[in-house]
């Protein structure tokens, strides 16, 4: 190559040199990104994305049934202190006095749910029932059902019944121990995908 | 200047800029990240330990029952007066802030009483935090052998 032809060739080459300098400085200059990333509280529509909870539009979701024999209509109650528990009261007189709620567990949320078995609790006494599927308080006998089903995706619902039933081995019948009151409560997990 | 120097800067010049040009290609790569914003839901009992045993009360099993929301005690306490203090603790691992709505005792043992402290309906346990409270159990009648509590309780949170 001519001499001539070199000096332009490293001409170019210097200009090419300078140009990738000055690019490759602008890339290598600090990337600072700044960003906030916030977890919305709720969902489309305004709604919880965790909403779990009983109907608690469900005051009257009861039938009562009297024993044969009986004088005395069994009274039954179903309130909600919160979304999660119920209380009940059953007020029955003889043998073959019953009653049978029903709870219904809504998924209002905007994530599907797994739900667990419901439990009862008795909160001013003892429950005297050895049997651990049942609870006993005063005269009546408690057992809560299987759960309609344990998967609650969103918008979903499930039902599950608690039935109080006059314990027959009662002895001492009076009208204070004719009445309990218990909670009924459950708990629910975000179901796994 | 020589043919050979011209030669040996030109050399050097193109070897400058493949480089250069190997590092403006690592350097133009795109940059991506994702950030997952899914919420989660994940409050649950972490964990039950023993912060003391009064006049002979022993812990027998303290259990956390498989919703991760339920526990129960189980412990002897023979003399009268004689305790078991637990510690909960309660850890929100999901990404939504939990309040507490419900908590409930559920007991079979009519000799014994519980009580708990610094938890009360409406605590918040914000996402990526922890809640400690106890739960005491007592012996509240006279001596008794073999008198083991039987105290089973429930937690219920809903979206802050």
């Amino acid at each position: 190559m001519e001499s001539k032809h070199k000096n332009v060739l490293i001409v170019a080459l210097l200009a090419v040199v300078l140009v990738m300098a000055v690019g490759y400085a602008a890339f290598t200059q600090q990337l600072t990104i700044n960003s906030t990333a916030t977890i919305q509280e709720s969902g489309e529509g305004g709604k919880k994305n965790w909403d779990v909870k009983f109907d608690t539009t469900k005051t009257n979701a009861y039938q009562v049934t009297k024993g044969t024999g009986g004088s005395t209509e069994p009274t039954a109650n179903i309130t909600f202190p919160s979304d999660t528990t119920a209380t009940i009261t059953a007020n029955l007189n003889t043998p073959g006095d019953e009653v049978v709620y029903t709870f219904t567990v809504q998924n209002k949320g905007t994530i599907n749910a797994t739900l667990s078995q419901p439990k009862l609790a008795i909160t001013n006494g003892t429950d005297t029932d050895e049997n651990p599927d049942t609870m006993t308080y005063n005269n009546v006998i408690f057992e809560v059902s299987q759960l309609g089903s344990t998967t609650l995706n969103v918008d979903g619902t499930t039902t599950f019944t608690v039935t109080a039933t006059f314990d027959p081995d009662a002895t001492e019948v009076t009208s204070a121990n004719n009445v309990a009151k218990i909670t009924v409560t459950f708990t629910a997990s975000q179901a796994t995908a | 200047m020589e043919n050979t120097h011209k030669s040996s800067i030109i050399i050097i010049l193109l070897s400058v800029i493949f480089v250069m040009t190997i590092g403006y290609a690592s350097l133009t790569e795109a940059i991506s990240f994702t950030k997952d914003k899914t919420p989660s839901w994940n409050v649950h009992i972490k964990e039950i330990s023993i912060q003391n045993q009064i006049n002979s009360g022993q812990n027998i099993i303290a259990t956390v029952q498989d919703d991760n929301l339920s526990a129960n005690f189980k412990a002897k306490l023979e003399n009268k007066n004689s305790s078991v203090t637990y510690n909960v603790t309660v850890k929100n691992e999901g990404t939504i802030d939990a309040k507490l709505d419900t908590i409930t005792f559920s007991n079979k043992n009519e000799n014994i009483k519980f009580e708990y402290h610094n938890i009360n309906i409406g605590d918040v346990i914000k996402s990526g935090k922890q809640q400690n409270f106890t739960v005491k159990i007592i012996n509240k009648n006279a001596n008794q052998i073999n008198n083991i509590s039987d105290l089973d309780m429930f937690l219920g949170y809903t979206n802050l």
